[in-house]
Protein backbone atom coordinates (compact mmCIF):
# COMPACT_ATOMS: atom_id res chain seq x y z
CA UNK A 1 0.00 0.00 0.00
CA UNK A 2 1.45 3.35 -1.31
CA UNK A 3 2.57 5.60 1.51
CA UNK A 4 -0.06 8.81 2.40
CA UNK A 5 0.37 11.92 0.01
CA UNK A 6 1.79 14.03 3.38
CA UNK A 7 4.74 11.75 3.71
CA UNK A 8 5.31 10.99 0.55
CA UNK A 9 5.64 15.12 -0.34
CA UNK A 10 8.12 15.15 2.90
CA UNK A 11 10.03 12.23 1.96
CA UNK A 12 10.24 14.15 -1.63
CA UNK A 13 11.53 16.92 0.04
CA UNK A 14 14.03 15.88 1.85
CA UNK A 15 15.60 14.10 -0.92
CA UNK A 16 16.67 17.16 -2.66
CA UNK A 17 18.92 17.97 0.64
CA UNK A 18 17.23 21.29 1.57
CA UNK A 19 16.55 21.14 4.99
CA UNK A 20 12.76 20.38 6.20
CA UNK A 21 12.91 23.78 8.43
CA UNK A 22 13.85 25.61 5.30
CA UNK A 23 11.09 24.10 2.35
CA UNK A 24 8.79 24.97 5.38
CA UNK A 25 9.95 28.82 5.49
CA UNK A 26 9.73 28.72 1.62
CA UNK A 27 6.22 27.07 1.55
CA UNK A 28 4.52 30.19 4.19
CA UNK A 29 6.61 32.68 2.57
CA UNK A 30 4.98 31.92 -0.92
CA UNK A 31 1.76 29.80 0.44
CA UNK A 32 0.25 32.86 3.01
CA UNK A 33 0.21 35.43 0.32
CA UNK A 34 -1.34 33.53 -2.45
CA UNK A 35 -3.69 31.29 -0.44
CA UNK A 36 -4.77 35.01 0.54
CA UNK A 37 -5.24 36.28 -2.65
CA UNK A 38 -6.97 33.27 -4.37
CA UNK A 39 -9.12 33.19 -1.64
CA UNK A 40 -9.83 36.88 -1.77
CA UNK A 41 -10.38 36.53 -5.83
CA UNK A 42 -12.77 33.64 -5.31
CA UNK A 43 -15.27 35.49 -2.52
CA UNK A 44 -15.23 38.69 -5.14
CA UNK A 45 -16.06 36.32 -7.90
CA UNK A 46 -18.78 34.31 -5.44
CA UNK A 47 -20.03 37.84 -4.96
CA UNK A 48 -20.20 39.77 -8.22
CA UNK A 49 -21.94 36.22 -9.49
CA UNK A 50 -24.35 36.38 -6.46
CA UNK A 51 -25.36 39.79 -7.27
CA UNK A 52 -26.06 38.62 -11.02
CA UNK A 53 -28.20 36.30 -10.35
CA UNK A 54 -30.30 38.43 -7.73
CA UNK A 55 -30.41 41.21 -10.08
CA UNK A 56 -31.65 38.67 -12.84
CA UNK A 57 -34.26 37.35 -10.36
CA UNK A 58 -35.47 41.38 -9.76
CA UNK A 59 -36.03 41.92 -13.30
CA UNK A 60 -37.83 38.47 -13.34
CA UNK A 61 -40.13 40.08 -10.88
CA UNK A 62 -40.23 42.95 -12.63
CA UNK A 63 -40.64 44.88 -8.75
CA UNK A 64 -39.13 48.32 -8.96
CA UNK A 65 -38.39 48.35 -5.33
CA UNK A 66 -35.90 45.13 -6.26
CA UNK A 67 -34.19 46.63 -9.44
CA UNK A 68 -33.15 49.43 -7.65
CA UNK A 69 -31.44 47.44 -4.43
CA UNK A 70 -29.88 45.07 -7.10
CA UNK A 71 -28.67 47.31 -9.15
CA UNK A 72 -27.11 48.98 -5.98
CA UNK A 73 -25.80 45.95 -5.17
CA UNK A 74 -24.35 45.52 -8.53
CA UNK A 75 -22.17 48.73 -8.25
CA UNK A 76 -20.15 47.09 -5.50
CA UNK A 77 -17.39 44.68 -6.92
CA UNK B 1 30.16 40.41 -32.83
CA UNK B 2 29.37 39.91 -29.37
CA UNK B 3 29.21 43.65 -28.42
CA UNK B 4 27.34 43.90 -31.58
CA UNK B 5 24.49 41.87 -30.88
CA UNK B 6 24.52 43.19 -27.02
CA UNK B 7 23.85 46.85 -28.16
CA UNK B 8 21.70 45.71 -30.90
CA UNK B 9 19.23 44.45 -28.23
CA UNK B 10 19.92 47.20 -25.76
CA UNK B 11 18.98 49.88 -28.64
CA UNK B 12 15.92 48.01 -29.64
CA UNK B 13 14.97 48.49 -25.82
CA UNK B 14 15.30 51.60 -26.13
CA UNK B 15 13.57 52.41 -29.39
CA UNK B 16 10.69 50.42 -27.96
CA UNK B 17 10.42 52.86 -24.84
CA UNK B 18 10.70 55.79 -27.46
CA UNK B 19 7.69 54.22 -29.35
CA UNK B 20 6.15 54.03 -25.55
CA UNK B 21 6.36 57.61 -24.87
CA UNK B 22 4.90 58.47 -28.41
CA UNK B 23 2.02 56.43 -27.85
CA UNK B 24 0.58 57.45 -24.33
CA UNK B 25 1.51 61.08 -25.46
CA UNK B 26 -1.98 61.06 -26.76
CA UNK B 27 -3.43 61.25 -23.52
CA UNK B 28 -1.39 63.58 -21.43
CA UNK B 29 -2.80 66.73 -22.07
CA UNK B 30 -4.54 67.60 -19.19
CA UNK B 31 -3.22 66.72 -15.21
CA UNK B 32 -5.68 63.76 -15.07
CA UNK B 33 -4.27 62.22 -18.20
CA UNK B 34 -0.47 63.22 -17.31
CA UNK B 35 -0.41 61.57 -14.09
CA UNK B 36 -2.89 58.50 -13.77
CA UNK B 37 -3.41 57.75 -17.25
CA UNK B 38 -7.35 59.36 -17.22
CA UNK B 39 -7.08 56.24 -14.67
CA UNK B 40 -8.23 53.76 -17.23
CA UNK B 41 -5.42 51.13 -16.90
CA UNK B 42 -6.15 47.51 -17.09
CA UNK B 43 -5.34 45.15 -14.15
CA UNK B 44 -2.67 43.14 -15.92
CA UNK B 45 -0.89 46.71 -16.42
CA UNK B 46 -0.87 48.03 -12.90
CA UNK B 47 0.26 44.35 -11.74
CA UNK B 48 3.34 44.34 -13.57
CA UNK B 49 3.85 48.62 -13.26
CA UNK B 50 3.48 48.50 -9.29
CA UNK B 51 5.69 45.65 -8.74
CA UNK B 52 8.36 46.98 -11.31
CA UNK B 53 8.15 50.31 -10.05
CA UNK B 54 8.55 49.00 -5.85
CA UNK B 55 11.67 46.81 -7.20
CA UNK B 56 14.31 48.58 -8.40
CA UNK B 57 17.63 47.47 -9.23
CA UNK B 58 18.11 46.34 -5.87
CA UNK B 59 15.77 43.38 -7.20
CA UNK B 60 18.31 42.36 -9.78
CA UNK B 61 21.80 42.81 -8.38
CA UNK B 62 20.59 43.28 -4.57
CA UNK B 63 18.55 40.44 -3.63
CA UNK B 64 20.56 37.78 -6.00
CA UNK B 65 23.43 39.25 -4.64
CA UNK B 66 21.51 38.42 -0.75
CA UNK B 67 20.85 34.56 -2.32
CA UNK B 68 24.33 34.20 -3.07
CA UNK B 69 25.67 36.00 0.47
CA UNK B 70 22.81 34.17 2.79
CA UNK B 71 21.43 31.53 0.80
CA UNK B 72 17.94 30.36 2.79
CA UNK B 73 17.79 33.22 5.10
CA UNK B 74 16.50 35.61 2.30
CA UNK B 75 13.31 33.43 2.11
CA UNK B 76 12.50 35.98 4.69
CA UNK B 77 12.40 38.83 2.02
CA UNK B 78 9.76 36.66 0.05
CA UNK B 79 7.92 36.13 2.47
CA UNK B 80 7.69 40.15 3.33
CA UNK B 81 7.13 41.56 -0.21
CA UNK B 82 5.10 38.36 -1.12
CA UNK B 83 2.91 39.09 1.97
CA UNK B 84 3.11 43.30 1.04
CA UNK B 85 1.71 42.55 -1.97
CA UNK B 86 -0.90 40.72 -1.15
CA UNK B 87 -2.16 42.50 1.93
CA UNK B 88 -1.98 46.03 -0.38
CA UNK B 89 -3.90 44.05 -2.72
CA UNK B 90 -6.51 42.50 -0.92
CA UNK B 91 -7.22 45.28 2.20
CA UNK B 92 -5.58 48.66 0.49
CA UNK B 93 -6.26 49.09 -2.63
CA UNK B 94 -10.38 48.48 -3.10
CA UNK B 95 -10.96 51.27 -0.29
CA UNK B 96 -8.71 53.43 -1.36
CA UNK B 97 -9.64 53.29 -4.81
CA UNK B 98 -13.15 54.13 -3.88
CA UNK B 99 -12.28 57.13 -1.77
CA UNK B 100 -9.52 58.07 -4.51
CA UNK B 101 -12.84 57.99 -7.78
CA UNK B 102 -14.93 59.95 -4.90
CA UNK B 103 -12.82 62.85 -4.51
CA UNK B 104 -11.54 62.32 -8.25
CA UNK B 105 -8.37 62.70 -6.32
CA UNK B 106 -4.85 62.02 -8.79
CA UNK B 107 -2.37 62.43 -5.69
CA UNK B 108 -1.82 60.57 -2.45
CA UNK B 109 -1.94 64.32 -0.88
CA UNK B 110 -4.87 65.14 -2.65
CA UNK B 111 -6.38 61.73 -1.33
CA UNK B 112 -5.37 62.96 2.16
CA UNK B 113 -6.43 66.54 2.35
CA UNK B 114 -9.73 65.59 1.26
CA UNK B 115 -10.34 62.60 3.62
CA UNK B 116 -9.07 64.96 6.54
CA UNK B 117 -11.05 68.25 5.40
CA UNK B 118 -7.47 69.63 5.58
CA UNK B 119 -7.64 73.72 4.85
CA UNK B 120 -4.91 74.62 5.82
CA UNK B 121 -2.98 72.48 2.57
CA UNK B 122 -0.84 70.82 5.40
CA UNK B 123 -0.73 67.49 4.03
CA UNK B 124 0.35 68.56 0.32
CA UNK B 125 3.64 71.08 1.37
CA UNK B 126 4.55 68.35 3.84
CA UNK B 127 4.34 66.00 0.98
CA UNK B 128 5.80 68.01 -1.33
CA UNK B 129 8.90 68.50 0.74
CA UNK B 130 9.14 64.53 1.84
CA UNK B 131 8.89 63.68 -1.38
CA UNK B 132 11.05 65.96 -3.14
CA UNK B 133 13.76 65.62 -0.93
CA UNK B 134 13.85 61.90 -1.20
CA UNK B 135 12.63 61.47 -4.85
CA UNK B 136 16.04 63.79 -5.54
CA UNK B 137 18.53 61.87 -3.66
CA UNK B 138 17.09 58.40 -5.25
CA UNK B 139 16.90 59.29 -8.44
CA UNK B 140 20.30 60.97 -8.69
CA UNK B 141 21.60 57.40 -7.19
CA UNK B 142 19.40 55.29 -9.63
CA UNK B 143 21.37 57.59 -12.94
CA UNK B 144 24.39 56.09 -10.90
CA UNK B 145 23.59 53.15 -11.58
CA UNK B 146 22.50 53.90 -14.92
CA UNK B 147 26.04 55.80 -16.04
CA UNK B 148 27.61 52.70 -14.43
CA UNK B 149 25.92 49.72 -16.10
CA UNK B 150 25.90 51.54 -19.65
CA UNK B 151 30.23 51.76 -18.74
CA UNK B 152 30.51 48.63 -17.94
CA UNK B 153 28.33 46.66 -20.04
CA UNK B 154 28.89 49.18 -23.84
CA UNK B 155 32.05 50.90 -22.53
CA UNK B 156 30.24 54.01 -22.92
CA UNK B 157 32.21 55.96 -20.22
CA UNK B 158 30.02 57.23 -16.74
CA UNK B 159 29.02 60.20 -17.84
CA UNK B 160 27.49 59.13 -21.14
CA UNK B 161 25.74 56.46 -19.38
CA UNK B 162 23.98 58.68 -16.82
CA UNK B 163 22.85 61.14 -19.98
CA UNK B 164 21.67 58.58 -22.06
CA UNK B 165 19.69 56.98 -18.98
CA UNK B 166 18.29 59.99 -17.91
CA UNK B 167 17.75 61.24 -21.72
CA UNK B 168 15.28 58.44 -22.64
CA UNK B 169 13.08 58.47 -18.92
CA UNK B 170 12.37 61.90 -19.45
CA UNK B 171 11.87 61.32 -23.44
CA UNK B 172 8.84 59.02 -22.83
CA UNK B 173 7.72 60.65 -19.03
CA UNK B 174 7.07 63.67 -20.63
CA UNK B 175 6.03 63.20 -23.66
CA UNK B 176 3.99 60.12 -22.53
CA UNK B 177 2.79 60.85 -19.33
CA UNK B 178 1.75 58.02 -16.52
CA UNK B 179 0.37 55.90 -19.43
CA UNK B 180 3.81 55.89 -20.82
CA UNK B 181 5.46 55.38 -17.60
CA UNK B 182 2.83 52.61 -16.75
CA UNK B 183 2.88 50.45 -20.00
CA UNK B 184 7.05 50.68 -20.20
CA UNK B 185 6.42 49.74 -16.58
CA UNK B 186 4.84 46.95 -17.69
CA UNK B 187 7.12 45.52 -20.41
CA UNK B 188 10.17 46.18 -18.25
CA UNK B 189 8.44 43.95 -15.42
CA UNK B 190 7.60 41.28 -17.84
CA UNK B 191 11.13 41.13 -18.66
CA UNK B 192 12.53 41.01 -15.33
CA UNK B 193 10.19 38.51 -14.83
CA UNK B 194 10.98 36.20 -17.68
CA UNK B 195 15.10 37.03 -16.64
CA UNK B 196 14.44 35.97 -12.74
CA UNK B 197 13.07 32.73 -14.33
CA UNK B 198 15.23 31.67 -16.54
CA UNK B 199 18.19 32.29 -14.36
CA UNK B 200 17.86 29.82 -11.45
CA UNK B 201 16.75 27.36 -13.98
CA UNK B 202 20.10 27.78 -16.06
CA UNK B 203 22.07 27.98 -13.05
CA UNK B 204 20.80 24.80 -11.35
CA UNK B 205 21.15 23.28 -14.50
CA UNK B 206 24.67 24.26 -14.93
CA UNK B 207 25.33 23.54 -11.19
CA UNK B 208 24.15 19.03 -12.27
CA UNK B 209 20.57 19.78 -10.73
CA UNK B 210 19.06 21.08 -7.58
CA UNK B 211 20.32 18.18 -5.17
CA UNK B 212 24.03 18.74 -6.28
CA UNK B 213 23.33 22.12 -6.07
CA UNK B 214 22.03 21.85 -2.57
CA UNK B 215 25.11 19.67 -1.90
CA UNK B 216 27.78 22.21 -3.33
CA UNK B 217 26.47 24.64 -0.92
CA UNK B 218 26.07 22.66 2.01
CA UNK B 219 29.77 21.99 1.52
CA UNK B 220 30.73 25.35 0.94
CA UNK B 221 28.78 26.58 4.54
CA UNK B 222 25.80 24.74 5.97
CA UNK B 223 24.78 28.66 7.52
CA UNK B 224 23.33 28.73 3.66
CA UNK B 225 20.67 26.04 4.49
CA UNK B 226 19.48 27.25 7.76
CA UNK B 227 16.39 29.63 8.32
CA UNK B 228 17.87 31.71 10.48
CA UNK B 229 21.25 31.56 8.54
CA UNK B 230 24.96 32.59 9.98
CA UNK B 231 22.88 33.60 13.60
CA UNK B 232 20.89 30.92 14.51
CA UNK B 233 18.32 31.16 16.89
CA UNK B 234 19.60 34.40 17.99
CA UNK B 235 18.55 38.22 19.32
CA UNK B 236 20.66 38.92 15.64
CA UNK B 237 18.83 36.39 14.01
CA UNK B 238 15.25 37.58 14.70
CA UNK B 239 15.76 41.18 14.56
CA UNK B 240 17.57 39.90 10.33
CA UNK B 241 14.68 37.95 10.13
CA UNK B 242 12.11 40.81 10.90
CA UNK B 243 13.73 43.15 9.19
CA UNK B 244 13.65 41.06 6.23
CA UNK B 245 9.90 40.74 6.51
CA UNK B 246 9.44 43.98 7.04
CA UNK B 247 10.24 45.25 3.71
CA UNK B 248 6.64 44.28 2.42
CA UNK B 249 5.52 47.28 4.70
CA UNK B 250 6.45 49.73 2.02
CA UNK B 251 4.01 48.15 -0.19
CA UNK B 252 0.96 48.96 1.74
CA UNK B 253 1.06 52.53 1.21
CA UNK B 254 4.04 53.78 -0.22
CA UNK B 255 2.67 57.04 -2.66
CA UNK B 256 4.39 55.86 -5.95
CA UNK B 257 2.64 52.29 -5.91
CA UNK B 258 -0.38 53.70 -4.60
CA UNK B 259 -0.99 55.95 -7.74
CA UNK B 260 -1.51 52.62 -9.76
CA UNK B 261 -4.50 51.54 -8.02
CA UNK B 262 -5.65 55.49 -8.51
CA UNK B 263 -4.99 54.52 -12.16
CA UNK B 264 -6.83 51.49 -12.35
CA UNK B 265 -9.85 51.27 -14.29
CA UNK B 266 -12.45 50.23 -11.86
CA UNK B 267 -12.46 48.26 -9.19
CA UNK B 268 -12.84 44.75 -10.64
CA UNK B 269 -9.28 45.27 -12.42
CA UNK B 270 -8.12 45.65 -8.75
CA UNK B 271 -9.54 42.10 -7.91
CA UNK B 272 -8.18 40.85 -11.22
CA UNK B 273 -4.92 42.34 -10.74
CA UNK B 274 -3.91 41.25 -7.72
CA UNK B 275 -3.37 37.65 -8.72
CA UNK B 276 -0.86 38.93 -11.01
CA UNK B 277 0.91 41.26 -8.90
CA UNK B 278 1.20 38.43 -6.41
CA UNK B 279 2.46 35.52 -8.99
CA UNK B 280 4.60 38.35 -10.57
CA UNK B 281 6.49 38.94 -7.47
CA UNK B 282 6.39 35.86 -6.12
CA UNK B 283 8.26 34.78 -9.64
CA UNK B 284 10.78 37.86 -8.89
CA UNK B 285 11.62 37.10 -5.40
CA UNK B 286 12.39 32.81 -5.45
CA UNK B 287 13.88 33.72 -8.59
CA UNK B 288 16.65 35.85 -7.53
CA UNK B 289 17.39 33.68 -4.48
CA UNK B 290 17.26 30.52 -6.23
CA UNK B 291 19.50 31.83 -9.02
CA UNK B 292 21.97 33.73 -6.46
CA UNK B 293 22.23 30.08 -4.49
CA UNK B 294 22.91 28.16 -7.78
CA UNK B 295 25.59 31.25 -8.68
CA UNK B 296 27.01 30.32 -5.03
CA UNK B 297 27.88 26.90 -6.31
CA UNK B 298 29.13 27.52 -10.10
CA UNK B 299 31.26 30.76 -8.88
CA UNK B 300 31.54 30.03 -5.14
CA UNK B 301 34.29 32.83 -4.48
CA UNK B 302 33.22 37.18 -5.52
CA UNK B 303 34.52 39.95 -4.10
CA UNK B 304 30.94 41.45 -4.62
CA UNK B 305 27.95 39.11 -4.43
CA UNK B 306 25.94 41.49 -6.35
CA UNK B 307 27.32 40.83 -9.37
CA UNK B 308 26.28 37.92 -9.50
CA UNK B 309 23.68 38.52 -12.11
CA UNK B 310 25.75 40.00 -14.60
CA UNK B 311 28.19 36.98 -14.21
CA UNK B 312 26.03 34.48 -14.54
CA UNK B 313 24.79 36.09 -17.57
CA UNK B 314 27.93 36.64 -19.14
CA UNK B 315 28.91 32.98 -18.48
CA UNK B 316 26.25 30.84 -19.18
CA UNK B 317 24.13 32.73 -21.53
CA UNK B 318 25.01 33.48 -25.38
CA UNK B 319 25.18 37.05 -26.29
CA UNK B 320 21.99 38.02 -27.32
CA UNK B 321 20.44 36.87 -23.57
CA UNK B 322 23.51 38.78 -22.20
CA UNK B 323 22.01 41.37 -24.19
CA UNK B 324 18.63 40.95 -22.58
CA UNK B 325 19.99 40.54 -18.94
CA UNK B 326 21.61 44.36 -19.58
CA UNK B 327 18.66 45.57 -20.70
CA UNK B 328 16.65 43.85 -17.37
CA UNK B 329 18.91 46.24 -15.24
CA UNK B 330 18.49 48.65 -17.06
CA UNK B 331 14.65 48.31 -17.25
CA UNK B 332 14.59 48.11 -13.39
CA UNK B 333 16.61 51.57 -12.53
CA UNK B 334 14.17 53.19 -15.19
CA UNK B 335 11.16 51.71 -13.91
CA UNK B 336 11.92 53.19 -10.75
CA UNK B 337 13.02 56.75 -11.83
CA UNK B 338 9.70 57.27 -14.00
CA UNK B 339 7.68 56.56 -11.58
CA UNK B 340 9.53 58.81 -9.12
CA UNK B 341 9.84 61.75 -11.27
CA UNK B 342 6.31 62.09 -12.67
CA UNK B 343 5.77 61.59 -8.52
CA UNK B 344 7.21 64.56 -7.72
CA UNK B 345 6.52 66.80 -10.89
CA UNK B 346 2.69 65.33 -9.58
CA UNK B 347 2.67 67.43 -5.86
CA UNK B 348 4.63 70.18 -7.38
CA UNK B 349 2.30 71.03 -9.93
CA UNK B 350 -0.93 69.44 -8.87
CA UNK B 351 -0.53 70.32 -4.58
CA UNK B 352 1.77 73.05 -4.68
CA UNK B 353 0.75 75.26 -7.61
CA UNK B 354 -2.65 74.07 -8.55
CA UNK B 355 -4.22 73.61 -5.21
CA UNK B 356 -2.07 75.12 -2.23
CA UNK B 357 -1.28 78.48 -4.43
CA UNK B 358 -4.43 78.11 -6.13
CA UNK B 359 -3.32 78.81 -9.58
CA UNK B 360 -6.03 79.55 -12.26
CA UNK B 361 -4.12 78.24 -14.95
CA UNK B 362 -5.93 75.65 -17.57
CA UNK B 363 -5.46 71.92 -17.47
CA UNK B 364 -2.87 72.26 -20.83
CA UNK B 365 -0.92 74.72 -19.20
CA UNK B 366 -0.71 73.04 -15.41
CA UNK B 367 0.16 69.76 -17.89
CA UNK B 368 2.56 71.68 -20.05
CA UNK B 369 4.26 72.75 -16.59
CA UNK B 370 4.40 69.35 -14.82
CA UNK B 371 6.62 68.20 -18.18
CA UNK B 372 8.62 71.34 -17.32
CA UNK B 373 8.85 70.23 -13.46
CA UNK B 374 9.52 66.59 -14.76
CA UNK B 375 12.76 68.23 -16.75
CA UNK B 376 13.58 70.26 -13.90
CA UNK B 377 13.37 67.26 -11.23
CA UNK B 378 15.85 64.68 -14.13
CA UNK B 379 18.19 67.44 -14.40
CA UNK B 380 18.30 68.11 -10.69
CA UNK B 381 19.54 64.20 -10.27
CA UNK B 382 21.56 64.61 -13.15
CA UNK B 383 23.78 67.42 -11.61
CA UNK B 384 24.08 65.56 -8.21
CA UNK B 385 25.05 61.91 -9.99
CA UNK B 386 27.29 63.78 -12.01
CA UNK B 387 29.24 65.43 -9.50
CA UNK B 388 28.61 62.24 -6.99
CA UNK B 389 27.46 65.37 -3.92
CA UNK B 390 28.36 62.89 -1.20
CA UNK B 391 25.65 64.59 1.28
CA UNK B 392 22.68 63.97 -1.18
CA UNK B 393 24.00 60.57 -1.60
CA UNK B 394 23.38 59.43 2.22
CA UNK B 395 19.95 60.42 1.88
CA UNK B 396 19.62 57.42 -0.23
CA UNK B 397 20.20 55.31 2.52
CA UNK B 398 16.87 56.32 4.11
CA UNK B 399 14.78 57.72 0.59
CA UNK B 400 12.75 54.02 -0.16
CA UNK B 401 11.85 53.85 3.92
CA UNK B 402 11.76 57.42 4.55
CA UNK B 403 9.00 58.06 1.78
CA UNK B 404 7.58 54.79 3.43
CA UNK B 405 7.05 55.31 6.96
CA UNK B 406 5.98 58.96 6.51
CA UNK B 407 2.75 57.50 4.32
CA UNK B 408 2.90 54.17 4.87
CA UNK B 409 1.10 54.10 8.61
CA UNK B 410 -1.36 57.31 8.07
CA UNK B 411 -3.10 55.93 4.57
CA UNK B 412 -3.81 52.46 6.56
CA UNK B 413 -4.81 54.54 9.58
CA UNK B 414 -7.12 56.74 7.15
CA UNK B 415 -8.45 53.58 5.03
CA UNK B 416 -9.72 51.48 8.29
CA UNK B 417 -10.11 53.59 11.53
CA UNK B 418 -12.17 56.31 11.93
CA UNK B 419 -11.24 57.84 15.41
CA UNK B 420 -7.97 58.77 12.81
CA UNK B 421 -7.93 63.08 12.65
CA UNK B 422 -6.58 65.45 10.54
CA UNK B 423 -3.62 66.22 13.25
CA UNK B 424 -3.20 62.62 14.19
CA UNK B 425 -2.05 62.35 10.53
CA UNK B 426 0.12 65.38 10.49
CA UNK B 427 2.06 64.25 13.16
CA UNK B 428 2.17 60.35 12.33
CA UNK B 429 3.33 61.78 9.02
CA UNK B 430 6.10 63.95 10.45
CA UNK B 431 6.99 61.16 13.12
CA UNK B 432 7.45 58.50 10.59
CA UNK B 433 9.93 60.38 8.38
CA UNK B 434 12.03 61.85 11.43
CA UNK B 435 12.12 58.43 13.14
CA UNK B 436 13.14 56.74 10.32
CA UNK B 437 16.08 59.58 9.53
CA UNK B 438 17.16 59.25 12.91
CA UNK B 439 17.05 55.45 13.57
CA UNK B 440 19.51 55.17 10.12
CA UNK B 441 22.00 58.10 11.33
CA UNK B 442 22.11 57.54 15.26
CA UNK B 443 20.76 54.02 15.95
CA UNK B 444 20.95 51.33 13.80
CA UNK B 445 24.33 50.50 14.05
CA UNK B 446 23.86 49.54 17.58
CA UNK B 447 20.44 47.72 17.29
CA UNK B 448 22.01 44.62 14.97
CA UNK B 449 21.36 46.70 11.69
CA UNK B 450 17.59 46.11 12.49
CA UNK B 451 15.91 47.92 9.57
CA UNK B 452 14.42 51.13 9.53
CA UNK B 453 11.16 50.69 8.60
CA UNK B 454 10.50 48.57 11.35
CA UNK B 455 10.50 52.10 13.73
CA UNK B 456 9.49 54.07 11.21
CA UNK B 457 6.35 52.74 10.66
CA UNK B 458 5.64 51.89 14.09
CA UNK B 459 6.39 55.06 15.00
CA UNK B 460 4.41 56.73 12.71
CA UNK B 461 1.71 54.44 13.54
CA UNK B 462 1.72 55.14 17.18
CA UNK B 463 1.82 58.62 16.96
CA UNK B 464 -0.66 58.72 14.93
CA UNK B 465 -2.95 56.73 17.05
CA UNK B 466 -1.85 58.98 20.39
CA UNK B 467 -2.96 62.21 18.78
CA UNK B 468 -5.74 61.24 17.18
CA UNK B 469 -7.25 59.75 20.74
CA UNK B 470 -6.85 63.10 22.01
CA UNK B 471 -9.00 65.15 19.58
CA UNK B 472 -11.90 64.27 17.59
CA UNK B 473 -12.04 63.11 14.22
CA UNK B 474 -14.18 65.15 11.53
CA UNK B 475 -18.08 63.48 11.69
CA UNK B 476 -18.64 63.72 7.79
CA UNK B 477 -15.32 61.80 7.15
CA UNK B 478 -16.16 59.07 10.51
CA UNK B 479 -19.62 59.07 8.27
CA UNK B 480 -18.12 58.86 4.69
CA UNK B 481 -15.74 55.59 5.95
CA UNK B 482 -18.87 53.86 6.95
CA UNK B 483 -19.97 54.46 3.65
CA UNK B 484 -16.33 53.97 1.36
CA UNK B 485 -16.58 50.17 3.66
CA UNK B 486 -20.14 49.28 3.05
CA UNK B 487 -19.62 50.14 -0.72
CA UNK B 488 -16.45 48.19 -0.96
CA UNK B 489 -17.94 45.27 0.58
CA UNK B 490 -16.38 42.17 2.96
CA UNK B 491 -12.68 41.18 1.83
CA UNK B 492 -13.79 37.79 2.01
Amino acid sequence: MPAPWGVRTFAAMESTGLPLDAWVLLAVSVGLGLGLELAFVRAQRARRLGNGSSRAAAEGRGSDESATDASRTESSP
Amino acid sequence: MTSATILGVVVGYLLILLAIGIWGGRESGDLKGYYVAGKKLPAWVIAFSSNATGESAWLLLGLTGMGYAIGVHAFWIIMGEVLGVACAWIWVARPFKEYTDRYDAITVPDYLTERFRDTSHAFRWLSAIIILSMVMAYTAAQLTASGKAFDSFLGTGYTEGVWIGLGIVLFYTTVGGFKAVAYSDFLQGVLMLGCLVTLPVVGVAAAGGFGPMIDALRAQDPALLQPMGAYGLTLAGVISAAGSVAIGLAFLGSPQLLTRFMAARDQKQIVDGGFWAVLCVIGFDVGAVFGGMAGRTLFPILDDPETILPIMSAELFPAFFTGIFLVVVLAAIMSTVDSLLILASSVVVRDVVQKSLGSNASERTLSFMGKGVTVVIGAVGLVVALLEVRVIFDFVLFAWSGIACAFTPIVLCSLFWKGTTREGAIAGMIGGFAVTVVWVRAFKADFYDLYEMIPGFFAGLIVCVLVSLVTRPNDEAVAELESVRETVGPVF
